[in-house]
């Protein structure tokens, strides 16, 4: 079933400035010719977790480097909080919008502690009292506290992945001032963790859309995963959006079959959440 | 020396008034002496450094080389002048350094610097004397000269300058009065190995024209790389060089087996000995007190070819 | 291999036995002691024989020449006042100033092997003063040009300004500067600049090539006193200012689009480390030709003792720079009076085996 949002949710843009959460409409990029993005519109509420899916070159990463406002689009606009993003101050946006981009290692020999450290460079003019306090509960909720002193290039590639997310955490770890909720996008967080991590790292992101209130949005290759922990998908082929809405009702097996070209069963498991199982 | 003399006489005057009556007396006019002597010992052989191997060999050839407490790098002649301490490469002297030897004069060539040097020299209240060199005989002149003002001896440099005019006037007649072709010649520079021609405005250029004879590649200014067809065209009969650049490619063999050099006329006639004809480069292109000897010898050595 | 680890291990121990959050000031203070003691030995240290001991009375007696100006000053006065101390504030400013730029380029383009000479600044320079020397008597027929003179340095200050904002404008495309475009039009202009440098090298007088060799080896016995402080000053403001952008080096350190995303003004940030490297290498390289390795070496030994931290790594580079220019001069001028070896050569010297090592130690990491 192709849930595609009917025109009518679509806000005009009077409207959009009232809108709190993250509206996209209109989304184009094109780059030497080639059409990245055609026409995405995306909303997400505040205390949501949304996920972005979709095989390989299907413009997820791009969706959400436009999304972060990392990349300007061709067409478009896009607002968070009521705010169109390209007008916003990004120093103070940054104090309340962290983004995880896929793993890149550090130049220089950081220890994972002066990573998160780091996380924490938007608030420097405004400190909170209790900033150390800060770093090593984030360093503790990723499950990476032993690691604090050791060199970022040293460890492995998913103990660096929980280490730059202790720092996306730690960037909006306190609630913003003004009341307004934070917002988090990762791109593909879950890549490098193992299994117990991979279901760490999105029950903390659920938990903190929950209890924090925070918007959540991440690029995810797991249509599990998805079906586990998000309240919203998205999901993209060749740059245009082919189903949106609630997982279990986008993931059908038509659908996953038309995008991934994979046939799947769906079963529910014993807590009762929708999972799919995979038959090439 | 003089100061010896001097503290011998202090000695003397000491001891002589030993009698009380003339102690004080004598030992005021004493150190008097010694403090004058002193400064006349300096004022009379003035503690000098050399840059510019010409202006080195007018020193000893005035015979003031006790004088000479530092030399440059290419002052190389005679033997002596090599043992004393090196100041370094004309162009990138050290203040410090030529200070460090206490000098009273520096008498260099011009174009000795870097010009903050010199600077720095004559606000240490070090007379610095710049010779010019103009690659004619009139640099002689001004060498000697100079040298006979650095080191006292005026009158000894006028003596040798007399006598090095008379040379060289001797040496100039001859060569005007040879009734031969002009031989036509060229220089070769190798010092580093590989081989350059001099054009115009090289000292080079300036004692071909002045032995009589025509420097056949004097289409440009300064040193240039051989071709073989610039060899070709310009056709020299004699090739002059220096005994270093013959060294730096390995002897006259060494020198014969460029290929620039095998469409010469002078290639041809290699084995007669007379196509090649080599001087030390300090006496062939300094224009120091040897010009008039160096001269006659080059001279001799073209026609011959 | 093992020698390597082991004395990396050494001095990473080393530098553990300190306190740590504070191990940075700690090095600062370290440093900061160190560039003292050597400006102290440096003073001492000369062809003229004037050894420390000395220098309080020489100190003393151009006190008293300053307030009774009658009084002739003596031979070791001059030497100290007007040669070695223009000599030993150079130093100090030359090697800061390289130190820091060497320190902002590594940020810049998050790599501990980059250099100022990365964005064109010391061929460029290289470039004007061989315009300078070789074509300059055509319109100053009468100012001998070597290093030290006004023309001289005001050519290679500028040159080394166009040639980077020549790279800099390269590596412009949409949205900002693309440091890899940068890097390789920093190779390619550096060639052109070498090529250039050899045609005029031919081009020039037996008396011209020799100045510009000596200029390009690098000396710092050729500066005027106005000279000397006006590159103190341009080394000690950009020391200040590049203090500004070390946080924002450090947030840069974790990728581009990171940094932006912490709020970071990347393309501001680019364009003041390029700004400043510019400023204060041209200005030294004007003054005292091309000394190098000094920019590689001290942020590297910096951050081996204090970590990878701008907030220590930009002030420390300036420090141990001034100590390493100190000791290498002082070296120089001694080494074979009363002639002198020039400066470059031996930062040369010793900075390449230390590069080889860098080199091997960086590719040793990457297994």
């Amino acid at each position: 079933m192709n849930a595609r949002l009917p025109a009518s949710a679509l806000l005009p843009s009077s409207s959009a400035a009232q809108h709190s959460g993250l509206l996209a409409q209109a989304i184009t990029v094109q780059q030497h010719g080639r059409t990245l993005l055609d026409g995405i519109d995306l909303q997400l509420a505040a205390g949501q977790v949304g996920v972005l899916l979709g095989p390989n070159g299907a413009g997820k990463s791009t969706l959400l480097h436009v999304l972060g406002g990392l990349r300007s689009p061709q067409t478009g606009q896009i607002w968070l909080d009521g705010e169109a993003l390209h007008r916003r101050n990004a120093a103070a946006l940054a104090r309340r919008r962290a983004f995880l981009p896929q793993e890149l290692v550090p130049a220089f020999d950081f220890t994972a502690q002066e990573v998160v450290e780091l996380g924490r460079y938007p608030h420097r003019l405004q400190p909170q009292p209790d900033e150390e306090q800060i770093v090593r509960a984030a360093l503790e909720h990723c499950a990476v506290a032993h690691l604090a002193q050791r060199s970022i290039r040293e460890l492995s590639g998913g103990e660096r992945a929980r280490v730059q997310l202790a720092r996306t955490l730690a960037q909006v770890w306190c609630p913003s001032a003004d009341g307004r909720s934070n917002w988090l996008l990762l791109d593909e967080p879950t890549a490098a963790l193992d299994l117990q991590h991979q279901h760490a790292c999105l029950n903390t992101l659920r938990q903190w859309s929950r209890q924090r209130g925070a918007g959540v949005l991440l690029v995810l290759h797991d249509l599990n995963l998805a079906l586990r922990y998000a309240d919203c998908c998205w999901v993209l082929q060749d740059g245009r959006l082919v189903g949106s809405g609630a997982p279990a009702s986008v993931l059908q097996p038509e659908l996953v079959h038309a995008v991934w070209q994979v046939h799947t069963h769906a079963v529910r498991d014993p807590s009762g959440v929708e999972q799919l199982l995979l038959a090439p | 020396m003089s100061q010896t003399v001097h503290l011998r006489a202090t000695a003397a005057a000491v001891d002589a008034a030993a009698a009380p009556a003339l102690t004080r007396r004598a030992c005021t006019l004493a150190l008097v002496a010694l403090a004058t002597g002193a400064a006349a010992a300096s004022a009379r052989s003035p503690r000098l450094i050399t840059v510019g191997g010409s202006l080195t060999e007018a020193v000893f050839a005035l015979g003031a080389e006790a004088q000479l407490v530092g030399t440059d790098t290419t002052s190389l002649y005679p033997v002596a002048a090599q043992a004393t301490p090196k100041v370094g490469y004309m162009r990138q002297l050290s203040a410090e350094g030529l200070l460090a030897l206490r000098p009273d004069v520096v008498l260099a060539l011009a174009g000795s610097g870097p010009p903050l040097v010199l600077q720095q020299l004559r606000s240490a209240r070090v007379q610095v004397e710049l010779v010019e060199r103009r690659h004619e005989w009139d640099d002689v002149r001004r060498t000697v000269q100079a040298a006979g003002r650095a080191t006292g001896r005026s009158a000894a440099a006028q003596d040798l300058l007399r006598r090095l005019e008379q040379e060289w006037t001797r040496v100039r007649a001859q060569v005007q009065a040879y009734r031969g072709p002009t031989p036509r010649a060229l220089f070769i520079m190798a010092h580093g190995g590989s081989p350059l021609v001099a054009g115009g405005q090289t000292a080079a250029h300036a004692m071909l024209t002045l032995a009589g004879a025509r420097n056949v590649v004097a289409g440009f200014n300064g040193f240039r790389p051989l071709t073989a067809e610039s060899m070709a065209a310009a056709a020299p009969d004699v090739i002059v060089t220096t005994t270093q650049s013959l060294q730096a490619v390995g002897g006259a063999e060494g020198f014969w087996r460029r290929p620039e050099l095998a469409l010469t006329p002078a290639w041809q006639r290699r084995h007669s000995g007379a196509a090649l004809w080599h001087q030390d480069a300090l006496a062939l292109l300094g224009f120091g007190p040897r010009l008039a000897q160096v001269l006659e010898a080059l001279h001799r050595g073209l026609v011959a070819a | 291999m093992n020698t390597l680890v082991m004395k990396r291990a050494g001095l990473a121990g080393l530098a553990g036995l300190l306190p740590g959050p504070r191990r940075g000031s700690w090095v600062l203070l370290g440093l900061g002691v160190a560039l003292l003691a050597s400006l102290i030995w440096s003073s001492g240290q000369g062809a003229f024989g004037l050894p420390l001991r000395e220098l309080p009375a020489v100190l003393a007696a151009a006190f008293t020449t300053y307030w009774w100006p009658g009084a002739e000053r003596s031979a070791a006065e001059l030497v100290f006042f007007n040669i070695r101390l223009p000599r030993l504030v150079l130093a100090v400013a030359a090697g800061a100033g390289l130190g820091v730029a060497g320190a902002l380029m590594q940020g810049l383009f998050r790599n501990p092997l980059a250099d100022p000479g990365l964005i064109g600044v010391s061929s460029g320079a290289a470039l004007a003063a061989a315009f300078a020397i070789v074509l300059g008597s055509l319109w100053w027929p009468e100012v001998p040009l070597a290093l030290g003179t006004w023309p001289l340095m005001l050519m290679a200050f500028f040159g080394g300004l166009v040639v980077t904002a020549l790279i800099y404008t390269l590596s412009l495309g949409d949205g900002g500067t693309r440091v890899g475009i940068m890097l390789l039009a920093g190779i390619a202009i550096n060639a052109l600049a070498g090529a250039g440098i050899g045609l005029l090298s031919y081009l020039a007088t037996d008396e011209q090539l020799r100045n510009l060799q000596f200029w390009m080896l690098g000396s710092l016995g050729g500066a005027l006193w106005e000279a000397v402080l006006v590159v103190g000053l341009i080394a000690l403001a950009t020391v200040a200012l590049a203090q500004r952008l070390a946080r924002p080096l450090n947030a840069l350190a974790l990728g581009e689009a990171q940094a932006v995303m912490l709020g970071v003004p990347v393309e501001r940030l680019k364009l003041a480390c390029i700004l400043l490297t510019a400023l204060v290498v041209g200005a030294v390289t004007a003054t005292t030709g091309i000394i190098g390795f000094i920019g590689l070496v001290a942020p590297h030994i910096v951050r081996l003792l204090a970590g990878p931290d701008h907030r220590w790594v930009l002030p420390g580079s300036a420090l141990l720079g001034a100590v390493l220019v100190l000791l290498a001069d002082a070296w120089a001028r001694t080494m074979i009076a009363p002639a002198e070896l020039p400066l470059g050569i031996i930062t040369a010297l010793v900075g390449v085996p230390f590069f080889l090592l860098l080199l091997r130690s960086a590719h040793a990491r990457t297994l």
